[in-house]
């Protein structure tokens, strides 16, 4: 069953967080590279939360939502929500590059974001390594898988060895003595290796612009989820990609987990009012405050109330 | 032409340009060689350094207190020593010269013969290079850099090639630090690569495991390249070979024999199970391997129908011949040190001696084929480090005689991969091949309708 079904995507906060957070930083990307004429390309379920912030934010007119499911294809023909949206029917592994092929699409920078809801496995890192080789320079390459540790085996020995079959030589040891069963540890693993795998897959296929690792996110609503991916810059805005990611206001780079709680409204508002701050907010003032949090939930929170969401329902 | 007297009319231009040596030579080696022909010069001053000769499978420390780190990013490529140095006559006169002189003769077992790796190598990753050597003096340490900027060496219009050489600060040991920045595109995007640096150690520990053997210490990015297990199965019917044998001055040593079962079928490598790597000869000159896990009419398979192609079925199977001499210009290999001159003569007497046990291997996987008893006896077998096989002049494995075939069905038809890769995981195995899959589904199913059949 699709997860569309399942979640609600629009309403999942530390998702809706991840990406603001991915857009933010491509906007960045975007104007420092001067990259014109975008396409976006993602899988938009009924939701298109991905394609509202492509248009708000990077300006995207031309965009395409691949959709396999038939009746979610129906349903997202009647959700779209701009006119610029195009539904394609079947799988993103067959219809993306048949996308990239097309007249008036060929050799304009995209941004792709395979957004899965399930575990990466080696028909999706062979989905992403084709896409390092057919998109053209400037465009951008993200993917969102699950980092439950379950997902990749039952034992601690298939989870190594499921690992090592999907990753090999990207892993580069750092698997060796790695709890595997920690999902934020398996989180790291799988960003870094995707991440490694895209910039492998970018030089086998001869990309002189390379792969720049832009984006490291972990984030958690249910289970653990990680998007990895980057930048395909062309030869001479490489230099200018590496140093953008590697600036210390870079955001796409995430470096503990968003794992925000679930807050009620007044709640936010007392805790946004302590904000901004540079020194950490404690434990003991949100205490002092009148009501009790985790650490981590502050700091996350401290971390990101900029882009905190906030969500009512109206109707009984 | 004899006797005719000769009149000299004029002279055609031979002479070498720079850019031969910078554009075209670059071309004929990958980057891999052009860090291993670094190595190389590394590992020669070591065996120098240490007095010790690669002839043979050891495992000591004769080279424990020699180290070689290789680093590098898409910015700097830097492959630094503590094998002895380059000494400062050694640079004068023959180590940046384009190819050895008549007069020059390379040293005692080493592998450095032709006088153009280090060049090659440096050229072909980039464009600003410094060359440090610290080496013992007369009374102290001395140390020089040899700097070099292609380009600009290249638009120089001097008539003299010669590099300059700096004075330069010694460092505590001698050793040699070669820095290579401006790295070519070409370079840059392997260096970039996440999987190089895993990929060439697993290059180093099979090119140098001789010398690794040894207890020569190699990082490549930080991490130790390990000396790899090399293990030949021995047990009852079932011995390696291991003969030795000189020509003037060149020792060869070839042991060959069965490193692991042969398949029970002869599935393609592509469909999910591991590929095979490791079976095939083994050629090494002076402890450094030239040519590995070879399944070519190079090492004598399908070569002039004296012996079939190879085939996955004969896979198990490993030989090594390991040449080696104080006079490595007898050796069988190519500049590249990645093949053999399959011109050598030396090379062409040695291919009879191989033959005897790839035949033995090729009839022993035809006779097990209908014979149970030989995957009994595979099983008990026992795993010896190639340094322990004891000499024999011929590989022992068991004859089988034929019988008849049971009557078998074969199943072949085709389903999804992905079907099949969840099937496999569901089975408990999500690498099992697909063959196991096949079969354990079909145990399945026979157990489940059949529990009350009898096999027949």
């Amino acid at each position: 069953m699709s997860s569309t079904n399942l979640v609600n995507f629009s309403v999942r906060q530390n998702k809706s967080i991840e990406r603001q957070i991915v857009f933010d930083s491509l906007r960045e990307l975007v104007v420092d590279l001067g990259v014109k004429e975008l396409i976006y390309i993602g899988l938009g379920s009924v939701w298109f939360s991905d394609f509202i912030l492509a248009h708000r934010d990077l300006g995207i007119e031309e965009m395409y939502s691949v959709e396999e499911d038939p009746i979610i294809y129906q349903r997202a023909k009647f959700n779209h929500p701009y006119r610029t949206v195009e539904i394609v029917k079947g799988s993103s592994e067959r219809q993306i590059p048949r996308i990239l092929r097309r007249e008036g699409v060929r050799g304009r920078p995209c941004v792709v974001w395979i957004d899965y809801d399930k575990a990466m496995d080696q028909n999706r890192m062979e989905e992403l390594k084709a896409l390092v080789q057919a998109l053209p320079d400037d465009s951008f390459l993200l993917t969102t898988c699950k980092a439950t540790p379950r997902d990749y085996g039952a034992s601690l020995k298939a989870r190594a060895e499921q690992l090592q079959a999907i990753f090999g030589d990207s892993l580069d040891g750092e698997i060796e003595g790695l709890d595997l069963k920690n999902p934020d540890l398996v989180g790291r693993l799988l960003s870094n290796s995707i991440n490694n795998k895209l910039a492998s897959a970018a030089s086998k296929c001869g990309r002189v612009g390379g792969f720049v690792k832009a984006f490291d996110i972990r984030y958690r609503d249910g289970s653990p989820m990680v998007t990895a991916g980057g930048v395909l810059p062309a030869k001479e805005n490489r230099a200018s990609a590496s140093l953008l990611v590697k600036s210390a206001g870079w955001q796409g780079i995430v470096k503990d987990p968003i794992e925000t709680p679930h807050l009620t409204a007044r709640e936010i508002a007392t805790l946004q009012a302590e904000m901004p701050r540079h020194k950490r907010l404690t434990r003991s003032r949100v205490r002092e405050l009148g009501f009790d949090l985790e650490v981590a939930q502050i700091k996350s929170f401290q971390d990101h109330y900029r882009i905190f969401p906030r969500f009512a329902q109206v109707a009984e | 032409m004899s006797g005719a007297q000769r009149n000299i009319i004029g002279h055609a231009a031979a002479n070498p340009t720079k850019a031969f040596f910078v554009r075209m030579l670059t071309r004929d080696i990958s980057l891999d060689d052009c860090i291993l022909d670094l190595i190389d010069n590394s590992i020669d001053g070591a065996w120098k350094s240490s007095g010790k000769i690669p002839t043979s499978f050891v495992r000591n420390k004769d080279l424990s207190d020699f180290s070689i780190d290789v680093e590098f990013s898409d910015e700097v490529f830097r492959i630094t020593d503590n094998c002895g140095g380059i000494t400062f006559d050694d640079a004068v006169n023959y180590a940046f010269t384009f190819g050895a002189s008549e007069q020059h003769r390379a040293p005692n077992y080493s592998v450095g013969v032709y006088g153009i790796g280090m060049k090659r190598a440096v050229f072909k990753i980039g464009n600003e290079i410094a060359i440090d050597s610290t080496f013992r003096g007369p009374k102290k340490l001395e140390a020089f850099r040899v700097p070099i900027n292609v380009d600009k060496w290249l638009s120089s219009t001097q008539p003299s090639w010669d590099f300059d050489i700096d004075e330069l600060e010694p460092r505590k040991v001698p050793g040699v630090d070669i820095e290579i920045r401006s790295i070519r595109d070409e370079v840059r995007m392997t260096l970039a690569d996440p999987e190089y640096a895993a990929n060439l150690r697993r290059v180093l520990a099979r090119d140098y495991m001789v010398s690794l053997m040894r207890g020569l210490n190699i990082k490549v990015c930080g991490k130790k390249v390990e000396a790899p297990d090399f293990e030949i199965l021995s047990g009852v019917d079932y011995a390696p070979m291991r003969i030795t044998k000189h020509e003037k001055d060149v020792k060869i040593e070839i042991v060959a024999g069965m490193w692991s079962s042969p398949p029970d079928d002869n599935e393609p490598e592509e469909s999910g199970r591991q590929p095979d790597v490791q079976s095939g000869w083994y050629v090494i000159c002076n402890g450094r391997v030239v040519l590995d896990a070879d399944r070519t009419s190079v090492t004598g398979w399908g070569r002039d129908g004296d012996l079939p192609q190879w085939h996955t079925q004969y896979k198990g199977f490993v030989g090594v011949v390991f040449f080696s001499s104080k006079r490595p210009e007898l050796l069988p290999m190519t500049t590249t040190k990645r093949n053999i001159d399959v011109s050598s003569a030396l090379y062409l007497r040695t291919l009879p001696l191989m033959r005897e046990p790839t035949r033995a291997w090729i009839n022993y996987t035809n006779g097990r084929k209908n014979n149970p008893s030989a995957r009994e006896k595979e099983a008990k077998l026992k795993a010896v480090d190639i340094t322990a096989v004891r000499n024999s002049a011929v590989v022992k494995l068991p004859s089988f005689k034929m019988r008849a075939k049971d009557k078998v069905a074969n199943v072949n038809y085709t389903v999804p991969v992905q079907r099949m890769r969840n099937l496999a995981r569901a089975l408990g195995n999500p690498l099992m091949n697909y063959k196991e899959v096949g079969q354990k589904s079909f145990d399945i199913v026979y157990d489940e309708y059949m529990a009350e059949d009898q096999d027949s």
